[in-house]
């Protein structure tokens, strides 16, 4: 889309062929990261993030199937780049630190195999070997482990993981991803297994790091207190597509689509008016989603033309998407735009 | 605790276990209807001379004193008594025909973990795909099938109708073993120089070994397939292919040594096994090993035959165990490093 | 209350069961095991009815026909003293049969009692029955079987006896591994708080626990059992001739090779088919009974 867009998806439908039939997990996703951002993207478990990111970064298993128009990183089609282009991507440019840090690493091995693993091959890049032989893998990863407020790096490398705690493993892995210069960071639910108390210290370092070099962020969460501290820009996701964006100050003070009001108050409030009842419903079955938008079925304000197509995902504010029919601009043609094709 | 800590502990264990074995058997082959000395002599001997064979092998002293006499022999002299059928001292017997049967299980121990290891990780990279369903088929066979059986399959196949391997005994007639240093023929023949007589025992140890190794060979094979298939979805194989590691590096350091460690014990117990069953067919194939001589001890109750050979094999199997056990405390930290919860 | 509990605990086993035969009505290889092992069992219950030459294994010699090739009227060939092969090995597979069921049926119930005990009561008791049991297990099961059995008069139950001394360890050391790991469990203390007595913990809690292990355990090891027997008849322990034992006739045969070929082959292929229908049938209850979802 725009120029300076570190990454861009563009309509992007993803689906698993499994035994019964076809999952059709992502419909019609559309997002973008600009360098230096860090946008939030917000959704309840099983909507799709996670898949969205791994789509990204082509780790899906062999049967998920991509169809449907762009993954762009720095200009590279990534849905139909060259293996290698794809290998020097993943050990260059992009990093992630997955939800559960305990099953993220593996128990046989020290920290020291793993990280100065993903450090070599962050150097070696597209090459076969490291070129300069004098350099000491090790001494990175020190340095990167004390980067990520580790103390007493030495001892950690000899260490296994499970001779360390939740947070601590957590930051090992964040100085996995930033051990050495990458352009973007996914974070997915860094916090969401650890305990609370660690939550903000994992969080704060993971901005501090990517502020401190201009590295883009890509923050996944269903917290949106967690959003709103730590994101320029806000995504909200349901049941594979994108449902609303803004920047976040705008989100939250202007949210538009029902889901997104649905899911601020469902946030219990200090103020002592009572828990709501959150949405009532769940997530469609991706064997047989709904043809029309997805969250109809679920929707206080759903109309009738919600069943039939699934609105666009459209500017209705300067820089605040919404894909909702009740917002949709009309065109020329004055009845219903229900016209929109269903994958 | 340590490695040197954990193989003390094995090795005392090993000791009481070896010491309380040397018991069972010195009671139930002294327990055994029928007398001895008898045997021996035949039915014709004066009863003096059966009185002094007995003061001799001291049958006239209570158990206990039997026992303890025995057991300081061993320690002593290395003593283990003398073989009623034979003559001679039994230990030299047990260095005689012992080394021909450790050979043939040596050849097959190696056969079974390099084949077994292979074939495991073969089919598990061409796993759900045709050639894994031949796998699975030849796994099956494998361990349903008793080595005897294997070994009449190779005999008829490859010894008579395509003779490319000698059948019985260990030397081809006319072919001199090499001077003796371990008694293991190909050994022997290699440190001696003398090529010809460790190729021609090899040759002839090649379908036996093979027999031997089938069973344990399967096993192996689909332990390690399912340890692999099962750690490729982990979330940390998921991270180093985040991460752009070499596939082969996935595979062969990382899946590998997670999946060995269940493996590896049982390819102890199946080596181990190899012991009893080429028990079982050295007859057939005429070879002058441990087997024939035990059987006839036992079935001659020669009781000092009877104790030594049981013993050695179980010093053999206690020194398999505690060296398998010693190779899987290396490879999997956590057995060395959590202490056990006291209840 | 307690009556409650039990139409629950009947509900869910259950349910339990009808998932059990779900899935392993869908695994192929399943059904072909049961099926096969169903047939071998019918035809070693009713040999004297079916078998084409019953009288071939009792005492019998027959130096005219003696090996003969396999033809139409008999199926394996015969052997070296004019018996049919394929009847004496229908008959052998009783002594297979019996073996693999005589064993179990022992070797289960004392083995997981021993496992059961050590387990509960923990110290000396535990030291003391797990150090006896590694005693039993310093020898490959095989060898310590052979020799056990090879001291005894060889008969079939006299191989029986050996199979079992050697084997009840691992259903000892399995039992005992789940219950020194359940007795911290909460649901342990808390029956001890309520006061319940020992017998009452060890055999109406943690058992049912247990079972399931080990009886997948059970279902692989009838495979073993089989295989087990057919070495020690090959090696000449066990039943001895004239009654026929499927090990023991390829035994005998292998002095014929590679002439007369048949006399071998034929038990040994019946004993291969043997142990592959009984280990089709262990795999299908293994993957059928374990909580993971295909």
């Amino acid at each position: 889309m725009a120029k300076n867009d570190l990454l861009s998806i563009e309509n992007l439908y993803l689906s698993y062929r499994i035994y019964k039939g076809t999952l059709k997990v992502l419909n019609n996703v559309n997002f973008e990261v600009r360098q230096g951002e860090k946008v939030g993207l917000v959704g309840e478990t099983g909507c799709g993030k996670t898949t969205t990111m791994k789509a990204i970064l082509r780790i899906l298993p062999e049967q998920a199937i991509i169809t449907g128009e762009k993954i762009s990183f720095k200009g590279v089609d990534l849905i139909n780049a060259y293996e290698e282009e794809l290998q020097y991507i993943r050990r260059k440019e992009i990093a992630m630190i997955f939800q559960d840090p305990t099953s993220s690493l593996n128990p046989v091995f020290t920290i020291e195999d793993q990280l100065c693993d993903v450090i070599k091959f962050a150097l070696i890049g597209n090459n076969r070997s490291l070129k300069k032989p004098n350099i000491n893998l090790k001494d990175i990863a020190v340095q990167a482990l004390h980067n990520a407020s580790m103390p007493d790096p030495v001892r950690i490398l000899s260490n296994y993981p499970f001779q360390l705690s939740g947070g601590m493993r957590q930051r090992v892995c964040i100085a996995m991803a930033l051990a050495t210069e990458r352009n973007l960071l996914i974070a997915d639910e860094p916090t969401t297994n650890l305990d609370v108390t660690i939550q903000d210290q994992v969080l704060r370092l993971i901005k501090r790091l990517v502020e401190g070099k201009n590295i883009s962020l890509i923050l996944i969460t269903h917290s949106l207190g967690i959003v709103r501290e730590y994101t320029d820009r806000v995504y909200i996701m349901y049941a594979g597509s994108m449902v609303e964006m803004a920047e976040t100050k705008e989100l939250f003070e202007n949210a538009l689509h029902p889901y997104t009001l649905g899911l601020f108050g469902s946030v219990p409030k200090l103020t002592g008016e009572g828990i709501s009842q959150g949405i009532p419903g769940s997530l469609p079955d991706y064997l047989n989603p709904p043809r029309g938008c997805r969250f109809a079925p679920r929707c206080s304000k759903a109309m009738e033309v919600c069943q039939y197509g699934v609105p666009p995902f459209q500017e209705i504010v300067p820089r605040h998407y919404v894909s909702c029919f009740l917002y949709v601009r009309r065109q020329s043609n004055e009845r219903n735009p229900c016209c929109q094709k269903t994958h | 605790m340590s490695i040197p800590k954990f193989i003390i502990k094995r090795l005392g264990l090993a000791v009481f276990v070896l010491l309380g074995l040397s018991i069972l058997i010195f009671l139930i082959a002294r327990v055994i209807p029928g007398d001895p000395a008898r045997m021996a002599l035949g039915p014709r001997a004066p009863e003096y001379a059966l009185e002094n064979l007995r003061k001799e092998m001291n049958l006239d002293k209570p158990i206990y004193m039997q026992y303890y006499l025995w057991l300081s022999d061993f320690f002593t002299k290395g003593y283990l008594g003398k073989s009623l059928i034979t003559r001679r001292h039994v230990e030299q017997d047990i260095i005689e025909f012992f080394p021909a049967t450790l050979e043939m299980v040596i050849l097959a121990a190696i056969f079974l973990a390099g084949m077994g290891i292979g074939l495991g990780i073969l089919s598990a990279q061409y796993r759900n795909s045709f050639t894994d369903a031949i796998f699975r088929v030849i796994a099956y066979l494998g361990i349903a099938t008793p080595s005897f059986v294997w070994l009449i399959i190779f005999i008829l196949l490859f010894g008579y109708s395509m003779p490319i391997f000698p059948v019985l005994g260990r030397l081809t007639p006319g072919v001199s073993p090499p001077p003796r240093i371990t008694g293991m023929y190909i050994l022997d023949g290699l440190l001696t120089g003398n090529l010809r007589a460790s190729w021609d025992a090899f040759l002839h140890l090649v379908l036996p070994s093979i027999a031997l190794a089938l069973g344990g060979m399967s096993q192996a094979a689909r332990i390690i397939r399912s340890g692999i298939v099962d750690n490729i979805n982990k979330d940390y194989t998921t991270l180093y292919k985040a991460y752009g590691f070499t596939a082969s590096l996935i595979f062969m350091k990382y899946l590998l040594k997670t999946s060995l460690i269940p493996a590896i014990s049982i390819m102890g117990l199946d080596i181990a096994a190899l012991f009893a069953n080429a028990f079982v067919i050295e007859k057939v194939i005429n070879f002058p090993g441990l087997s024939n001589y035990g059987m006839n001890a036992i079935l001659n109750k020669d009781l000092n035959a009877i104790v030594g050979t049981i013993m050695v094999l179980g010093i053999t199997f206690a020194s398999v165990t505690i060296i398998i056990d010693i190779i899987v405390a290396y490879l999997d930290p956590r057995i060395r490093l959590i202490t056990k919860e006291s209840s | 209350m307690k009556n409650e509990n039990r139409t629950q605990i009947i509900s869910r086993a259950c349910e339990n069961f009808r998932r059990f035969i779900y899935r392993f009505s869908r695994d192929p290889l399943s059904i072909v095991g049961l099926v096969l092992v169903i047939l071998f069992i019918i035809l070693a219950i009713f040999a004297p009815l079916i078998v084409p030459y019953p009288k071939h294994a009792e005492p019998f010699v027959d130096w005219s026909n003696a090996s003969l090739p396999p033809s139409k009227d008999h199926l394996f060939g015969t052997d070296n003293m004019g018996r049919d092969i394929f009847s004496r090995t229908i008959f052998a597979l009783r002594g297979a049969l019996k073996m693999a069921i005589g064993v179990l049926a022992i070797v289960v119930p004392i083995g997981t009692i021993i496992g059961l005990v050590a387990g509960y009561y923990a110290g000396a008791v535990e030291m003391v029955l797990m150090r006896i049991s590694d005693i039993f297990l310093a020898l490959p099961s095989l060898v310590l079987a052979m020799a056990i059995a090879a001291i005894l008069r060889p008969t079939l139950f006299n191989n029986m006896i050996a199979v079992c001394v050697s084997w009840w360890p691992w259903y000892a050391r399995l039992t005992y591994g789940m219950v020194s790991s359940y007795r911290n469990e909460t649901f342990v203390q808390a029956a001890q708080i309520i006061g319940a007595n020992r017998w009452h913990i060890i055999f109406k809690e943690i058992l049912p626990n247990c079972l399931s292990p080990i009886f997948t355990k059970m279902a692989l090891d009838v495979g073993w059992v089989i295989l087990i027997g057919a070495s020690l008849s090959f090696v000449g322990l066990g039943e001895q001739p004239p009654t026929p034992a499927l090990g023991t006739m390829v035994a005998e045969g292998s002095r014929y090779l590679p002439d007369f070929w048949w006399i071998s082959v034929f038990p040994a292929i019946v004993i291969v088919l043997l142990i592959l229908s009984f280990n089709f049938l262990g795999d299908g209850i293994r993957d059928s009974l374990s909580l993971e979802e295909v």
